[in-house]
């Protein structure tokens, strides 16, 4: 886990698209520092997997269809401490944060060339986070007051200071520069994405509560 | 009923609670008004060296001087001695024996129940305040200590002659008076005359003091009646401690009485109708009834007063007084049993202030039948019992603006709401409006689609089906395909940032090109300026800029040769925005061919699209285009 530099981090991939899924399986064979432990197309192979625990990072494709991809990322974050990153197209965030939702610590943009799988895989490792400006830009609209009811808006409102960062982020700056923006350390910056993520949670499981309070599935 | 009370007192400890307190505070303030302000403000204790009086003789005199003392016939009298019923001096002579010398000479403390009176010792005239003679003697506060000189004082038997004078009221009254050595009478009764004088003022002043305070709350706090009444009970009393310094009284005999009547009439009623208006929840018939009941009590006085023959009226009168007190003492006591059931005990030191002053009056109204004297001290110690009520219903008052503060909380949580809702409302109707942006983005956007897209797709579709030597090299054909997928995303991101800012739409740019940029060995930088960066614009003005920044790094990335970009927005004074891209490259030599005019050719009919200019100018080295997007409102919107 985070303190095994020593040894390569041992990733799981779920991708039910098989020339994608052998990309990054050669690019995790390629780089030193992973290893691959196991691979699957689909949510039924990828269970096993799952169940036996013998990985450091899930890797899991966002589009294995209708909610698969969300229990997987469940199941694992039920189970083990392993990190999950989730795999996307550019332009799905909205998937995105719903993985995140569901538990996922991070993701990876299938943008064509599958150039650097190492590196995102590493910052997840060291617990860092990573935001796209089209993540950044979903959150802040998820995060619009408008668009959460009552004690959850207020349970999981962003302070000013988070939706200066959030903005930053949206326009496309990097850690660096919203560091130098704030005048703030680049760790301080990754704190704040995964406060973000994390009030993400919190406001899915906030709505999960109320909805089930509301449809009389619970009582307090 | 008292099953249901006992039940509910059981249950509720809310309830126990209150009465506990209730209690608690009855009994504090009953200890420290018998323990404290009693003894503090009551009867002195006697000095055991009094001398005794050795023979009384009284007799009616004709005249308030010598002559008339010499010339009466004096008779053997008893104390209380007591004159009966028309205005008439009397004298009353006493004395005492004296066994040894007195250097520092005698006092003795009268109780005269007279308008005015002299005294003689030994024949000397020692003690003549004011007027004497009838029919208008002034009225004196007959309550001092006497001084007997020593150089008046014999040795054996002294002679005391008190001679009185009386027009307000029928009896004159003479008790016992207490006589002794100078010192220890002033020791004893020093305070007492403190009382008589000093301490009356300043019941005086008290009662005049809260009564204003009460008038102006009751005129400016809301016309709660409670003030008001409050304000006559203050007036009142210390009306009735003013009448007993009154000397010269304009109204004779019978109007001192009937005034004197008014007063404590009026102290009763204002206590009953303070009562009854106290809690804010009055018996309204009351209202009416308190008023007119003193009315026809003070017309009862009236008629005794004026119409009987003395001393039959002024009895009768005293009697309407004490009835008449009793009976609005009893209502005002009801009252204040009502507010303490109404009011669940919450005024715990009000409601035992209260009872105090009802008890005190009770007993006043007993003393006024001279059955007790001088037991509840309610003359001198009302007025303290005013300000402790004051302060108790001052600090409730405090606790009323507490509420104040709380009320405006409440309406600062209202306010809140309120401008919840109004930023609610606006960011759903911000939403609807990106909703009918995209809506109608949509359909230009779908044939921009088609056109664009539609026709590269078809063109590389062409090429696969090419045979032989016409067929494209692999390679090539990926190169437009994922030419067209940038494209694609293009028109993705330009309807995704709809309704977002500039800066945002520029930042899902960035996304996607800088990792080609960096790829290609090309090191970009990004300047944002923030008050640019908010500028809203439609997808497709987006989508316009982006083709412009896409054509603008297609031809850097094929012909420039740069290594490093740098992307600024601006914006200008007027509102303008400025978007510059610059290259360190070989600048417009490249551009000479067909393709790269075909391209400054597309990005100038874009810009012209976006109501804006598009400018290009060497940079040495490279190449600075400069988009210029008008003010937002003026011409963002693209021309048709």
């Amino acid at each position: 886990m985070e303190g095994d530099t020593t040894s390569a981090a041992r990733i799981v991939v779920i991708e039910d698209d098989a020339p994608t899924r052998a990309a990054f399986c050669a690019a995790i064979t390629r780089d030193p520092q992973l290893a691959l432990a196991g691979a699957a197309g689909d949510h039924d192979e990828a269970l096993p997997l799952i169940v036996a625990g013998e990985y450091d990072v899930l890797l899991v494709d966002i589009n294995l269809g209708t909610r698969k991809s969300f229990d997987l990322i469940e199941l694992s974050r039920a189970n083990h401490e392993a990190r999950i990153m989730v795999i996307s197209v550019l332009g799905d965030e909205d998937s995105v944060i719903s993985a995140i939702e569901a538990g996922a610590d991070g993701y990876i943009l299938k943008d064509g060339a599958f150039a650097d799988l190492g590196q995102p895989i590493a910052q997840v490792l060291a617990g860092e986070a990573p935001i796209s400006p089209g993540v950044a830009r979903h959150l802040l609209r998820r995060f619009q007051p408008s668009t959460m009811a009552g004690s959850d808006a207020e349970s999981v409102a962003l302070s000013r200071r988070e939706r200066q960062v959030l903005t930053e982020f949206a326009r496309g700056a990097s850690y660096k520069e919203v560091a130098r923006k704030f005048d703030i350390s680049l760790h301080t910056v990754g704190d704040y994405v995964k406060t973000l993520y994390r009030k993400l949670q919190v406001n899915s499981r906030g709505a999960a509560v109320n909805k089930a309070l509301k449809a009389g599935m619970i009582e307090l | 009923m008292i099953a249901g009370t006992w039940q509910r007192l059981r249950r509720d400890g809310e309830l126990r609670r209150g009465l506990a307190r209730l209690v608690l505070a009855i009994l504090a303030v009953q200890a420290v008004y018998w323990l404290a302000v009693r003894p503090l403000l009551g009867a002195p204790e006697l000095p055991d060296t009094l001398f005794e009086v050795s023979s009384v003789e009284a007799a009616q005199i004709a005249t308030p001087d010598r002559a008339g003392i010499e010339a009466a016939q004096f008779e053997p009298a008893e104390f209380m001695f007591t004159g009966c019923c028309d205005p008439a001096y009397y004298a009353v002579r006493l004395t005492f024996d004296l066994d040894q010398p007195m250097p520092d000479g005698v006092g003795m403390t009268p109780s005269i129940q007279a308008d005015n009176a002299r005294v003689y010792l030994n024949g000397h005239l020692i003690v003549n305040d004011g007027a004497m003679a009838l029919p208008q003697p002034t009225i004196e506060r007959l309550r001092n200590i006497w001084f007997f000189s020593p150089d008046l004082l014999r040795p054996g038997t002294n002679t005391v002659e008190i001679v009185t004078v009386r027009a307000t009221m029928p009896y004159t009254d003479v008790t016992e008076p207490r006589i002794g050595p100078w010192p220890d009478m002033k020791r004893a009764f020093g305070w007492r005359e403190f009382q008589f004088g000093e301490l009356s003022w300043i019941g005086i002043s008290t009662c005049l003091v809260l009564a204003l305070a009460a008038l102006v709350l009751f005129l400016r706090g809301g016309r709660n009646p409670a003030w008001f009444w409050l304000a006559v009970l203050t007036s009142a009393w210390g009306l009735r401690l003013y009448l007993a310094f009154w000397a010269e009284f304009p109204l004779g005999g019978n109007g001192r009485v009937l005034v004197w009547s008014v007063t404590i009439t009026l102290v009763a009623l204002g206590w009953a109708s303070f009562a009854n208006e106290w809690g804010g929840r009055p018996v309204r018939w009351l209202r009416y009834a308190l008023p007119a009941l003193t009315a026809a009590k003070l017309g009862l006085n009236a008629v005794a007063l004026y119409t009987y023959p003395s001393p039959e009226g002024y009895d009768t009168s005293s009697l309407i007084d004490l009835w008449g007190g009793v009976l609005l003492a009893g209502i005002a006591v009801l009252l204040l049993l009502r507010h303490a059931l109404l009011f669940g005990l919450r005024h715990a030191l009000e409601t035992a202030l209260f009872l105090l002053l009802a008890m005190l009056v009770g007993i006043e109204a007993l003393q006024t039948l001279q059955l007790v004297s001088h037991v509840g001290g309610l003359e001198w110690t009302a007025p303290l019992i005013f300000v402790a009520f004051a302060a108790s219903f001052l600090s409730r008052n405090i606790r009323l603006f507490r509420s104040m503060e709380e009320y405006n909380e409440q309406l600062a949580t209202e306010l809140a709401a309120r401008e919840k809702e109004i930023a609610d409302a606006y960011a759903e109707r911000q939403e609807v409006a990106r909703q009918q942006a995209l809506l109608t983005e949509r359909q230009r956007i779908m044939r921009d689609m088609h056109d664009g897209m539609g026709g590269r797709l078809m063109s590389i579709a062409a090429q696969l089906k090419a045979q032989g030597s016409a067929a494209p090299p692999p390679a090539a054909l990926a190169d437009e395909l994922m030419e067209a997928l940038d494209e694609l995303r293009l028109i993705v991101d330009s309807l995704d940032t709809a309704g977002d800012d500039l800066g945002m739409a520029l930042g899902a740019f960035r996304a996607r090109m800088e990792s080609k940029l960096a790829a290609a060995g090309i090191e970009s930088e990004w300047t944002i300026d923030e008050h640019a960066a908010e500028t809203t614009l439609s997808a497709t003005a987006i989508l316009d800029i982006y083709r412009i920044m896409q054509e603008a790094c297609a031809n850097m990335l094929r012909y420039s040769g740069a290594d490093h970009f740098e992307v600024a927005l601006r914006a200008r004074e007027d509102g303008a925005v400025v978007l510059e891209m610059a290259d360190n490259g070989i600048g417009l030599e490249g551009d000479a061919d067909q393709t790269g005019g075909k391209g400054l050719a597309n990005m100038r009919s874009r810009a012209a699209r976006l109501g804006g200019q598009i400018a290009f100018a060497v940079n040495a080295p490279g190449l600075k285009i400069s988009l210029l997007l008008p003010p937002a409102g003026t011409s963002a919107t693209p021309t048709q």
